[in-house]
C-alpha cells in the first residue's frame, strides 16, 4: 500500500516536473510586462498599445505592471532580476536604459537583457519659438555662440540630455538645461514662455507645431513624416542622432524556445496595419526591429552612447559647472 | 456647437451605460483607501482602446469624477480618506459621523460634490480655450509661490495648534525630500535603504497616517463595539439640500469657483484645491473654532472644491494638450491612442469628440449624485459595524491600496510605519492633515524654486527683476503675504480670550 502511494506521488511529481521542463507549451499563463515609468507617460502608452496587439498573437493576456522611479532604474532592475521563465518581461526606454548604467551605479547590466522587439525609432527634436532669433537652427546656433549659456532649454529624459550634449559638442555652443519631471511638463515650460527652447521627444513636436512652436531640428537620419518642414540636424551639417525606442526585453537566461515564441508573436503583430497606424497616431515614428537586426542596432548604439555619456558625465549627473 | 447632435450622442444607450459604469467604478475606487483616480484610470485604459474616442474618454472621465466623491465616503465614515483629495473632508466629516450624523455628512458631501462638479464642467464647456492660456502662464516662480501659499494655509487650518500644524507641514516637506533630487537625481535622505531611492510616495503615507493609524487607535479603545456609539440621527437628502442652500450657498459658490481655478493650474489640483478651499472657508467663517469639530461647512468647502477641480484640470488638457495631473496625463494617453492630438486644433478638427466629452462629463456628475444618494443609506451603516469585522477589512484594503501604486510590497511596510507615526502624532495632539499638504507641495515648491534659479542664472538677471516683471507672480506674492498675515491675526484672536480670563481673575482678586 505504502509503495503504491509512493509511486503515485512520484508520478505526480515527475509529471509536474515535466510540465515546467517543456517550454514549448509556452505561454501557459498570463504574461506580466514591467514598465519602468508611470502610467500615461510615453513609454507606458506605447507599451500598452503594442502589447495589446501582441496579446492577440500570443494567445494569453499580457498585463502591464508599472514600476516607476529613479529615471527608470527601479523598473530596469526589476526586469533584470525577474525569473527568466518568460512570464515576467519588460519594456525598456532605449537608449536611456544604457545611458543610466554609465553615469550611475546601477544593479542591472543593460547588455545582458535579451532584446526581443521594438516598434519605434523616434528622433529627439529641438523646438523653439516662432518669433525671435531662435526661429530656425541657424538663428539658434548663432545666438548661442554670441551668448553662451543664455539660452534655456527644457528637457526631461536622459536621451534629451544626450541630444543636447551632442548638439553642444557638434556646434561648439553652450546652453543651459532646465530639467522637468516629464516631457509634457518640459513642453509646457516652452509654451508658457518660461524657457527659450525644448529638446524633447518627437510626439511633442507635433503638438508644439500645432500651437505655433516650430521644430527647428530633428536628431534622426531623415525627416519625420508628421513634421515635413523640420530639417534634420544632419541636413544642416551637424552630425547628431539620438533616437528613442521602446524595446520589449526578457531577463538573461530566458530559454531560447520561449524567446522564439515571443519573437514570432511580435513579428506577427507587426504585420497588423492597424498597429502601425495607431503608433503613428501617438506621434511616434514607426520602425519595427526584431531579432538580429534589433540586436545589432542595440550593440552599435550602445557603444556610441556609452562613449558619449562617459565623456560628459557631468551633464547627466546634472552638476553645476 | 450642435446641441441636438451632442444630446443625441450623449443620451445614446451605449454611452449612458459607459458613463454610468465609469462613474460607479470611480465611486468605489475612490472609497477604497489607496486607490484613486490615476490607478483606476490606468486600469481601465486598455479597455478603452476599442471604444470610440469620446466613449472611452467618458468612461475614464466618469472614474475621475466618481472617485472625487468616493474618497469622501471613507473619509467621513472611517477617517480613512480613500483618495488624497478627501483628506480635508475627513477633518470635519469624521467628527460629524462620530456624533451620529454620518448620513448628513454624506449628503452634504454629495450635494457639494455635485454642485462643484457642475461648476467645474460648465466652466470647461464655456471657457476652455480662454482659461487654458491662463494656465500656461504658470511657470517656475508661480509654482513656487503657489506651493508657498498652500503651505501658508496650514496656519489657518491648524487654528490654535498653529505651531504644531506648521511643524507637521514642515515634516511633510521633509518627507517629500527623501529620494532623488529633482534637478540632479542625486539620492538624498535614504540612509542607504535601497527602496527609498525613488522617494516616499504620497499614497502609502496618506493611507498610513489616516486610515491605518485610525484603525490602530480604534483597536486600542477599551470600550465600545463600533465607530459610533450614539444613536444615528435620521435625515433626508431634501432637508440637507435646503440647509445648504439656505446657510451655505455663498460658501458653496465660492469654493466651487476656487476649486475650478486651482484645477486649471498645473500641478496636483484636487488635493491642494480641497485644502485651500477648506482653509478659506475657515478663514472667512464667523465661527472658525467650530472647524475640525464637525462643521458641515468644512465638508462643503473641501468636496465642492475637489470635484470642481476635475472640470478645471480638463481645461488645460483639452484646450492645450497639457495634462495638469496624473489622471489627466493618462487621459492624454487615451486621446493620443485614438490619434487625437489635444490642443486648440482638436477643437477645430474634431469638435464633436471634444463637446461630446464635455457634455458627457455633466452626466457623470448626475450619475455620481444618483449613486451617492442611493448609497448613502447603506454606506453609513458601516459606522455601526462591529470592530472585529471592520478593522481587519479596512486594514486589508489599505494594504492592497498601498501596494497598488508601484506594485511594491515595501510600500505596505511604509504605510504601516506611517500608521504608527500617525498614532504617535495623535497622542502628541499634532494635526496630521498638514503633513499630507507638505508631501504634495514640497516637490512642487522645490522644483519651482530651483528652476527659477537656473533660469535667472542663465539669463544673468537678478531674481527680483525676473519676478517683478511677471504679473501672476506679483499677485501670488501678495496673496501669500495676505494668507500669512490673516493666519497670524486669527491666531492672536484665538489666544487673547485666554489672557482676558486671566486678567479678570486677577482683577477680581484685587
Amino acid at each position: 500500500m505504502k509503495l503504491l502511494v509512493f509511486a503515485c506521488v512520484a508520478c505526480i511529481v515527475f509529471i509536474c516536473g515535466l510540465q515546467s521542463a517543456t517550454a514549448t507549451d509556452y505561454p501557459r499563463k498570463n504574461i506580466s510586462v514591467i514598465v519602468p515609468y508611470g502610467a500615461g507617460g510615453g513609454t507606458d502608452t506605447q507599451a500598452r498599445l503594442f502589447l495589446s496587439f501582441v496579446e492577440k498573437t500570443i494567445g494569453k493576456p499580457v498585463i502591464i505592471v508599472n514600476k516607476p522611479g529613479a529615471r527608470g532604474e527601479i523598473g530596469n532592475t526589476a526586469i533584470f532580476n525577474a525569473k527568466p521563465e518568460g512570464y515576467m518581461l519588460g519594456v525598456l526606454a532605449y537608449p536611456d536604459s544604457t545611458a543610466l548604467e554609465v553615469y550611475k551605479e546601477v544593479k542591472y547590466n543593460a547588455s545582458e537583457f535579451i532584446y526581443i522587439a521594438s516598434y519605434t525609432k523616434s528622433p529627439v527634436v529641438l523646438i523653439a519659438k516662432k518669433d525671435g532669433p531662435l526661429k530656425d537652427l541657424e538663428g539658434f546656433i548663432a545666438y548661442a555662440k554670441k551668448n553662451p549659456g543664455k539660452i534655456t532649454v527644457s528637457m526631461a529624459a536622459d536621451s534629451h540630455t544626450l541630444a543636447t550634449v551632442f548638439l553642444q559638442n557638434e556646434a561648439g555652443i553652450k546652453v543651459t538645461p532646465v530639467f522637468y519631471k516629464s516631457g509634457s511638463k518640459a513642453l509646457n515650460g516652452l509654451l508658457g514662455g518660461h524657457v527659450d527652447a525644448a529638446m524633447i521627444a518627437t510626439q511633442f513636436g507635433v503638438v508644439a507645431e500645432s500651437q505655433g512652436f516650430p521644430v527647428i531640428g530633428v536628431a534622426g537620419d531623415e525627416r519625420v513624416p508628421k513634421l515635413p518642414n523640420s530639417p534634420t540636424f544632419k541636413e544642416k551639417g551637424y552630425n547628431l542622432k539620438v533616437m528613442q525606442s521602446r524595446i520589449l526585453v526578457a531577463p538573461k537566461g530566458t530559454p531560447e524556445d520561449v524567446v522564439k515564441v515571443l519573437t514570432e508573436a511580435c513579428n506577427k503583430a507587426a504585420e497588423e496595419k492597424e498597429l502601425r497606424a495607431k503608433i503613428e497616431n501617438l506621434g511616434e515614428v514607426y520602425h519595427f526591429l526584431s531579432e538580429d537586426a534589433l540586436v545589432s542596432y542595440v550593440n552599435d548604439t550602445n557603444a556610441q552612447v556609452t562613449k558619449a555619456v562617459k565623456e560628459n558625465k557631468g551633464n547627466f549627473l546634472r552638476k553645476k559647472k | 456647437m450642435d446641441i441636438l447632435g451632442i444630446l443625441s450622442y450623449v443620451l445614446g444607450v451605449r454611452e449612458l451605460i459607459l458613463i454610468f459604469l465609469g462613474t460607479l467604478g470611480g465611486v468605489f475606487i475612490g472609497i477604497l483607501p489607496g486607490l484613486s483616480g490615476p490607478t483606476g484610470v490606468a486600469l481601465l485604459l486598455p479597455f478603452t482602446f476599442n471604444l470610440d474616442p469620446a466613449g472611452g474618454l467618458l468612461m475614464l472621465g466618469g472614474i475621475y469624477m466618481g472617485s472625487s466623491f468616493g474618497g469622501s465616503v471613507s473619509a467621513i465614515l472611517l477617517n480613512a480618506p480613500g483618495t488624497s483629495y478627501a483628506a480635508a473632508t475627513a477633518l470635519d466629516g469624521f467628527p460629524l459621523a462620530q456624533q451620529g450624523r454620518s448620513k448628513e455628512a454624506l449628503y452634504v458631501s454629495l450635494v457639494s460634490s455635485v454642485f462643484g462638479g457642475v461648476i467645474g464642467v460648465v466652466t470647461l464647456i464655456l471657457f476652455a480655450p480662454m482659461l487654458a492660456r491662463f494656465a500656461l502662464k504658470f511657470g517656475p516662480p508661480e509654482m513656487f509661490l503657489l506651493a508657498a501659499a498652500g503651505l501658508a494655509i496650514i496656519g489657518v487650518l491648524a487654528g490654535e495648534n498653529m505651531f504644531k500644524g506648521i511643524a507637521a507641514g514642515a515634516l511633510g516637506v521633509l518627507i517629500s525630500m527623501v529620494g532623488p533630487d529633482i534637478m540632479t537625481g542625486d539620492v538624498r535622505l535614504t540612509f542607504g535603504i535601497e527602496n527609498l531611492e525613488s522617494g516616499i510616495p504620497l499614497i502609502p503615507a496618506l493611507v498610513g497616517l489616516f486610515a491605518i493609524s485610525e484603525m490602530i487607535s480604534q483597536s486600542m479603545r477599551t470600550h465600545g463595539m463600533s465607530l459610533v456609539e450614539v444613536p444615528m440621527k435620521r435625515t433626508s437628502l431634501a432637508r440637507v439640500i435646503r440647509d445648504i442652500f439656505r446657510k451655505g450657498a455663498v460658501l458653496l459658490a465660492k469654493t466651487s469657483a476656487l476649486g475650478t481655478i486651482i484645477g486649471i493650474m498645473p500641478g496636483e489640483g484636487a488635493a491642494v484645491a480641497s485644502f485651500i478651499a477648506y482653509g478659506e472657508a475657515k478663514r472667512s467663517s464667523s465661527h472658525p473654532e467650530l472647524f475640525g469639530k464637525g462643521n458641515p461647512e468644512g465638508i462643503i468647502a473641501a468636496e465642492s472644491a475637489n470635484n470642481a477641480s476635475v472640470g478645471g484640470a480638463l481645461v488645460p488638457l483639452l484646450a492645450l494638450g497639457i495634462p495638469g495631473s496624473c489622471t489627466t496625463a493618462i487621459l492624454y494617453g487615451a486621446l493620443t491612442i485614438h490619434g487625437l492630438i489635444p490642443g486648440p486644433r482638436l477643437f477645430m478638427s474634431n469638435p464633436d469628440v471634444v463637446y461630446n466629452f464635455m457634455f458627457g462629463m455633466l452626466l457623470t456628475v448626475i450619475f455620481m449624485g444618483i449613486i451617492g444618494a442611493l448609497g448613502a443609506e447603506y454606506f453609513s451603516k458601516v459606522m455601526k459595524l462591529n470592530f472585529k469585522y471592520l478593522v481587519p477589512i479596512v486594514l486589508l484594503l489599505c494594504f492592497m491600496g498601498a501596494y497598488s501604486i508601484r506594485n511594491s510590497s515595501f510600500d505596505i511596510l511604509l504605510a504601516v510605519c506611517f500608521g504608527i507615526l500617525g498614532v504617535a502624532l495623535k497622542w502628541l495632539n499634532m494635526p496630521v492633515a498638514p503633513i499630507v499638504l507638505g508631501i504634495i507641495l514640497g516637490p512642487i515648491g522645490e522644483e519651482g524654486l530651483r528652476q527659477t534659479l537656473v533660469i535667472t542664472h542663465a539669463r544673468e538677471i537678478s531674481l527680483l527683476t525676473y519676478v517683478i516683471a511677471r504679473p501672476i507672480s506679483v499677485v501670488l506674492f501678495f496673496l501669500l503675504a495676505a494668507v500669512i498675515f490673516t493666519s497670524i491675526r486669527s491666531f492672536q484672536k484665538l489666544k487673547s480670550p485666554q489672557e482676558c480670563d486671566v486678567d479678570v481673575t486677577t482683577s477680581d482678586k484685587n
